[in-house]
Order: structure tokens, then sequence, then C-alpha cells
């Protein structure tokens, strides 16, 4: 390949594909979007020298190339079904590889109900103290499965069953800090909230993905069992 | 004309008859509807990776006539459902001409 076609190739795609790329990637990891980004140069260039075979201008071939690519906005949302986006790659990334980062949290909201423990032992607040004890248990707990057990489970290969259970740990955590703290409706109204949040918009859709890429591993090697 | 959701059985189809990478399925798919199909190839590639997240198909790098290509091969799972759509796609085909005939 000649320097002049290079430079021929990377000005038309600038111009042309740059664009449509831009919408149809954003949002998605840095991973997915290098792959996208890898296959759609190819078919442009692919498009562009058939355009050219075709006796069109390399101007006209790159035009007609984006066309034929259709919106990128359609594109957008079909790769966005199928790749994690920037926000659950991080989010993976948080619960698998850095569930340390996470402890901090954790031992603040404990803290801040031993505190609140220690305050009403002062008090004839029997229950209220129960209340946060067993909340104190529930925050301690779902620490040590989002910081220790998580990652492990994820190692072993049951992916949807981490994401999930790293969510419910997050929900519970906020729900027993929410819990300490407010009136009954307020409680019920920010446990819901945090439901939606945490759970609705963050670690479901993450781990549907997941276990599809769980799927796609153990089909390849039964598909290609020497590779 | 636009037939929302047969692109992925028409990529197996494709991708039946030899590894491909995605700019030739696309000529693939528009050569032989022959323009009567209305198909943008933007959108090929979301479909392929979806199929390829599903283990339909399998992608693999190769170098040929100079360019770094992605290739699609047809798994055996992907086979089996090729199969399975193309059985119900000709029982679809089959009541449609029967319902569109002149009585």
């Amino acid at each position: 390949m000649s320097d002049s076609y290079s430079c021929i190739h990377w000005h038309a795609q600038f111009k042309h594909l740059k664009p449509w790329t831009d919408v149809a990637t954003k949002g998605l990891s840095e991973d997915s979007r290098a792959r996208v980004l890898e296959e759609i140069t190819a078919h442009f260039e692919d498009a562009i020298e058939a355009g050219m075979r075709r006796c069109l201008s390399e101007e006209e071939a790159a035009r007609r190339a984006v066309e034929d690519l259709g919106s990128a906005w359609r594109a957008q949302l079909a790769f966005r079904r199928t790749y994690l986006t920037r926000l659950q790659a991080s989010t993976l990334g948080h619960l698998v590889e850095t569930p340390l980062r996470s402890a901090p949290v954790y031992c603040l909201v404990a803290l801040s109900l031993i505190a609140q423990i220690l305050y009403l032992d002062a008090h004839p607040h029997a229950t209220a103290k129960a209340v946060r004890l067993a909340l104190l248990g529930v925050v301690v707990l779902s620490g040590l499965i989002r910081t220790v057990a998580v990652p492990r489970i994820f190692r072993q290969g049951r992916r949807r069953a981490a994401v999930v259970l790293g969510g419910t740990s997050e929900f519970l955590l906020w729900t027993c800090f929410i819990i300490s703290g407010r009136s009954p409706v307020e409680r019920h109204l920010w446990v819901v909230a945090f439901f939606v949040l945490i759970m609705g918009l963050g670690y479901i859709p993450l781990a549907i993905k997941i276990e599809r890429q769980h799927l796609e591993e153990l089909l390849e090697k039964r598909d290609h069992p020497k590779e | 004309m636009n037939l929302k959701g047969t692109l992925p059985v028409l990529i197996l189809q494709v991708l039946s008859e030899g590894d491909k990478y995605g700019y030739a399925i696309a000529q693939e798919i528009t050569r032989r509807s022959r323009g009567v199909l209305d198909f943008k190839e933007g959108s090929l590639y979301p479909a392929l990776h979806a199929q390829e997240k599903k283990g339909l198909i399998q992608s693999f790098d190769r170098t040929a006539d100079g360019r770094h290509r992605r290739y699609y091969r047809l798994t055996d799972r992907g086979k089996e459902a090729l199969a399975a759509q193309r059985t119900e796609w000709r029982r679809l085909s089959t009541a449609i001409t029967e319902i569109l005939a002149p009585a």
C-alpha cells in the first residue's frame, strides 16, 4: 500500500467517516469502540475502492460509502444493545478488578450506624437500637460480599451471579444508610428510588450482557476445543 | 422492501457458504437480493456482533492481499439455528403465498 493511497484514504476517513463513527460509537467502552472502528474503517476502505473501480472520484466514492452505511443513530442503538457502554465497563471494573475501593464507603456507613447505636444506648430506644444493630449486620455482610465474594464468583465464571450479587450488596448498603435516618414514608421512597437507579438502570442490564459473553465463551470452547 | 428482523438469518446463510468479512457479506446480500431489500450496511456490524455474542458465529483475524480483516465463520450452534430458521421461513413464506394467491 503506497503512502499516497494511505493519505487519500486518511483524508476521506476524516472528512466523511469520522462524523458517522463519532455518533455510532458514542458511549461505548474503549475496547468495544476500537473493535467497531477497526471493522467500519476496513469496510469504508473496501467501499471506496469498489466505487473508484466503478470510475467514481475518491470524494464521491467516500460520500456514497457513508451513505450506504445508513443511520449512525440507529447503529449506535444497536451497538449499545450488544456491547458494554463506558459506564457498564467502569462498573464492571470496580466490581471485579478494584473491589477494595468500595470498602471505605461500607466502613463509613458501618461507623455511622455504630455511632447511632452508641448514642441510642444512653436512651430508652431498645427497638431502634435493635434495628440499627440489624442494619449494621447487613452492611458488614454486604461489604464482605462486595469486596471478597463477588470477585471470586466472577472469576469462577458465574458472571451474571457476580454482577447481580454486587448490585444487591450496593443496593443494601444505601438502603441501610437511608433507613437508619429517615421518616418511614421517606424510607420507602428512597428504597424504591435506589432500587430503580442501582439495579434497574445499572446492574441488571450489565448482568444480561455479561451472561451473553459467558455463553459465547462456553460455545467457543465447545465448537473449537483445540483453540 | 424492509424485512425487519431478517438480517441475522441472511448473515447465517451467507456464512454457511464460507468464511467472509463484513464488506463481502454486505456485497453478497445486496447482490443476491438484487436491490429489492432495503439494506443499510451500517446495520450489518451490530447484527454480526449480536450473532457472535449469541455464539452463532465466530470472528477471527486474517490477512489477505496485504489487508488485515476480521472474518466470520458459522459455528455448529449457528448451523443448527440456520436450519431451524430456514424451516420456519419456508412455513411462513408458503402461508403468505397461499393467502396472496387469487382465490
